[in-house]
């Protein structure tokens, strides 16, 4: 089981939306896959129509660890099943820290489900916190969404220069960054785009573009695969998975780089 | 899962029978007024039900189906009792053997349970499948439905049947809305839940019992007429050769000769070990046909353990080598042929049928013999042969060096046949714990014990292939060397094998398991 993560510091950049449809992709490629909703707003639990309320809340389940098969809901996809978010959620980093060793408590809660599923995707909230970190330990790669605009790019480097001082804890981390909400009609999204492919390789070379038709998600409740498959974005969606798939077979079991 | 547990009266709760009188569709349409629910088109497909001539894929608990389409054919692995499938591929042709299938996890599932046996039909349906989805307000699917109205092809009898059922599949964490369904179903269309999976049900009616085949677990009474318990015993050995007999003559795959020539092996053993109770003239008549039929099955079987081992003759030259032993390959195969035919006709002549017809005259008559040993208790007989035999093996064995011909390795071979032949019909009447370990050890030195002798028979039978396809100009250089590699790692695999066997035998030798054999002998351990 591999435990990938949507994640950027700033909210707003496309983490959701391509938590969904990645899963989803995913899912349709024969994968069994678990999306956890962890933003307490429970946007990718709405895309699913599923009601944004776990029994017992964050707390319950950073105390019971071990008991979260039950509290999975399965979706309208095939092998595709879903942790719906819960508002408690936003006390997330207070459950932790009255944890022991509270940057693991997501790995071990995670552990028992490994038979189960192929991928687990965190959806994450955007902020950098203790859940973030815990996160961070957890994951085996994170997938970062980027609107090519020079805040957003700053967002990044402080994500590299943060894995770079925790080198030696955060050695596992794969980072996956693509850009995300992109307008090619804009001359400085263009620029950036060029200039970053070129420096940092491990940019992804597929770009979710900014469109109307992402939007609709949120009207219709489906991933773009359902209801607009042969769209630019779905295709790119299902080109940068074929990307992080490939870069995760790197990886063995225990997440370390195959030589 | 064991097949006991499948025949008693199982309920499986989310399959439900429909009543005849009542249509599926229209039991959906009535459903629907009082759930939510959305209805699809039907669809139509055709399904085949397969298993091994010994159900073997019944027997793990799964059903293996193939559902063809007008726009595919699909091969479905599933539990029984459950319509949750575990592995499926696309295939474009009726399965027959298992390494015809596309790699994957449903050729990885059914490899180590199929093995070499074929795939037979065992039973088809044309089916009407509608499925439906009960759905919140959200449009979020809490449970799916399928109705399914089937009818068979006619069988032998011009005779057809109908299956008409409700499936439930549901999606987790919503088990309340399921029992919901459960509920409405059971108490206002008064629907049971089915008690068998629609597999046992198509194989009912066809007339099958999915069990598997005679495996000679003949174990008799120690205190009964030795003459009484080999004529069962010779007549469930006769059974068992029957039962494989079509197999053998439709050459549906290589199993049925291999039990066919096991169940001819054991006959000889058991006229040749309980010589002093079968009659002399009986004796030596059927000892003379059985050797006469284990003769002429055996170029057949030898050729059928080429053809099993091609895929691993490959693997054992270079990777560039390999394409030249395609030519060889060819040749076994139209060797295989000719033998087939060869053994057909045998099989089809006066002299075979009349063997069978006098063999089981003989064992059915109800007359008991009065020989020497017709009235020993069998325990008491057998035992008396069991320890002779193991001091047979015991000084083979001793006698046996790491340069000692491949014919004392091959006696050996066939006196252990023997011993765990009788062992293995008395094993429900030695008691000792010391027991099985001493089967295991047995088991394992006659596995060593086989590849020697393998190698012995195939490295000289590849060398005959070779001269005779020089002499038929179907040979080329590169085949030649390419058959010298293989029987030099034939041979380079017998002596790693004949290492082995000091090991293992030394196991056999130990004190306590000759005393446990010693024992046997003994008046008040006897059988």
């Amino acid at each position: 089981m591999k435990i990938l993560a949507t994640y950027n510091i700033k909210g707003g950049v496309g983490k959701t939306a391509a938590a969904v449809n990645l899963a989803y992709v995913a899912a349709q490629q024969g994968g069994r896959i678990l999306l956890w909703d962890l933003d307490p707003q429970g946007a990718a639990s709405f895309y699913f129509r599923i009601k944004p309320k776990v029994k017992g809340g964050g707390k319950w389940i950073i105390r019971r660890k071990g008991a979260l098969d039950e509290l999975i809901k399965g979706t309208n996809y095939e092998r595709l099943d879903l942790l719906p978010a819960d508002f408690s959620y936003r006390n997330l980093d207070l459950f932790l820290d009255r944890s022991k060793k509270p940057k693991h408590q997501l790995a071990k809660v995670l552990k028992p489900l490994e038979k189960q599923y192929d991928y687990v995707i965190l959806d994450c909230a955007p902020s950098i916190s203790l859940t973030s970190e815990a996160v961070f330990m957890a994951a085996n790669a994170l997938l970062v969404p980027l609107v090519p605009t020079t805040l957003s790019m700053r967002t990044w480097e402080q994500l590299s220069r943060y894995r770079h001082k925790k080198k030696e804890k955060l050695d596992h981390l794969i980072l996956v960054p693509f850009f995300s909400l992109v307008d090619l009609r804009k001359k400085m999204h263009r620029e950036i785009m060029v200039n970053t492919v070129n420096e940092l390789p491990e940019f992804s070379k597929s770009f979710i573009p900014y469109s109307s038709i992402v939007e609709r998600m949120g009207l219709v409740r489906e991933p773009l695969g359902c209801f607009a498959r042969n769209s630019q974005a779905a295709l790119e969606y299902q080109a940068l998975w074929k990307d992080i798939a490939s870069r995760l077979k790197l990886l063995d079991q225990h997440g370390h780089f195959l030589d | 899962m064991s097949t006991e547990t499948l025949d008693i009266d199982l309920i499986i709760p989310l399959q439900f029978d429909i009543a005849n009188h009542q249509s599926p569709d229209l039991l959906l349409k009535k459903l629907s007024e009082i759930l939510d629910l959305k209805i699809d088109k039907p669809k139509r497909i055709d399904r085949v039900f397969y298993d091994t001539f010994d159900w073997r894929i019944f027997s793990k608990g799964q059903v293996l189906v193939e559902e063809r389409s007008p726009r595919q054919r699909v091969l479905v692995l599933r539990a029984l009792n459950s319509p949750v499938r575990k592995a499926c591929c696309v295939i474009s042709k009726a399965p027959r053997y298992i390494s015809e299938l596309p790699d994957g996890d449903l050729k990885e599932s059914l490899n180590t349970v199929v093995d070499v046996r074929a795939l037979l039909p065992r039973g088809h349906l044309s089916s009407q499948l509608q499925s439906a989805e009960f759905a919140n307000n959200d449009g979020k699917i809490l449970v799916r439905l399928v109705a399914e109205e089937s009818v068979s092809k006619a069988n032998s009898d011009n005779r057809s049947y109908s299956i008409r059922r409700l499936y439930l599949n549901p999606v987790k964490g919503y088990d309340n809305e399921l029992d919901h369904v459960i509920d409405v179903l059971q108490k206002r269309f008064e629907l049971r839940p089915s008690t068998q999976d629609v597999f046992l049900e198509v194989a009912r009616r066809e007339g099958w019992t999915p069990t598997p085949p005679h495996k000679h677990r003949f174990a008799p009474d120690p205190g009964i007429r030795s003459d009484t318990a080999v004529k069962t015993l010779l007549l469930d050995l006769f059974e068992s050769m029957i039962q494989n007999e079509a197999g053998v003559l439709s050459d549906l795959d290589t199993e049925f000769l291999h039990d066919f020539r096991v169940a001819i092996r054991r006959t000889r053993t058991t006229l040749s070990q309980f010589k002093k109770v079968l009659p002399k003239p009986i004796n030596l008549r059927f000892s003379d046909e059985f050797r006469w039929l284990g003769t002429i099955t055996s170029p057949l079987r030898d050729l059928d353990v080429f053809t099993l081992k091609f895929d691993e003759y490959r693997t054992s030259v270079p990777t560039d080598m390999a394409v030249h032993l395609e030519p060889l390959f060819a040749f076994i195969k139209k060797r295989r042929n000719a033998e087939l035919g060869e053994l057909i006709s045998h099989l089809h002549s006066r002299r075979y049928h009349t063997i069978c017809r006098d063999w089981r005259e003989t064992l059915k008559s109800t007359g008991l013999w009065s020989t020497a040993k017709a009235t020993s208790p069998i325990g008491e007989f057998a035992a008396k042969r069991i320890s002779k035999v193991y001091r047979e093996s015991l000084r083979e064995s001793q006698a046996i060096r790491l340069d000692s011909p491949n014919s004392a390795y091959h006696e050996l071979r066939k006196t252990c046949k023997k011993l765990r032949y009788l062992l293995g019909f008395s094993r429900d009447i030695i008691q000792d714990e010391k027991f099985p370990k001493v089967l295991h050890t047995l088991r394992q030195i006659q596995d060593i014990l086989g590849v020697i002798q393998d190698v012995s028979v195939q490295v000289s039978a590849l060398s005959d292939l070779g001269h005779q396809m020089q002499k038929e100009g179907a040979t080329s250089v590169d085949t030649y060397i390419a058959l010298g590699i293989l029987i030099e790692h034939m041979l380079e695999r017998q002596r790693e094998a004949k290492k082995d066997f000091d090991r293992h035998c030394a196991e056999l030798h130990a004190k306590s398991v000759t005393q446990m054999f010693h024992d046997l002998h003994r008046p008040e351990n006897k059988l």
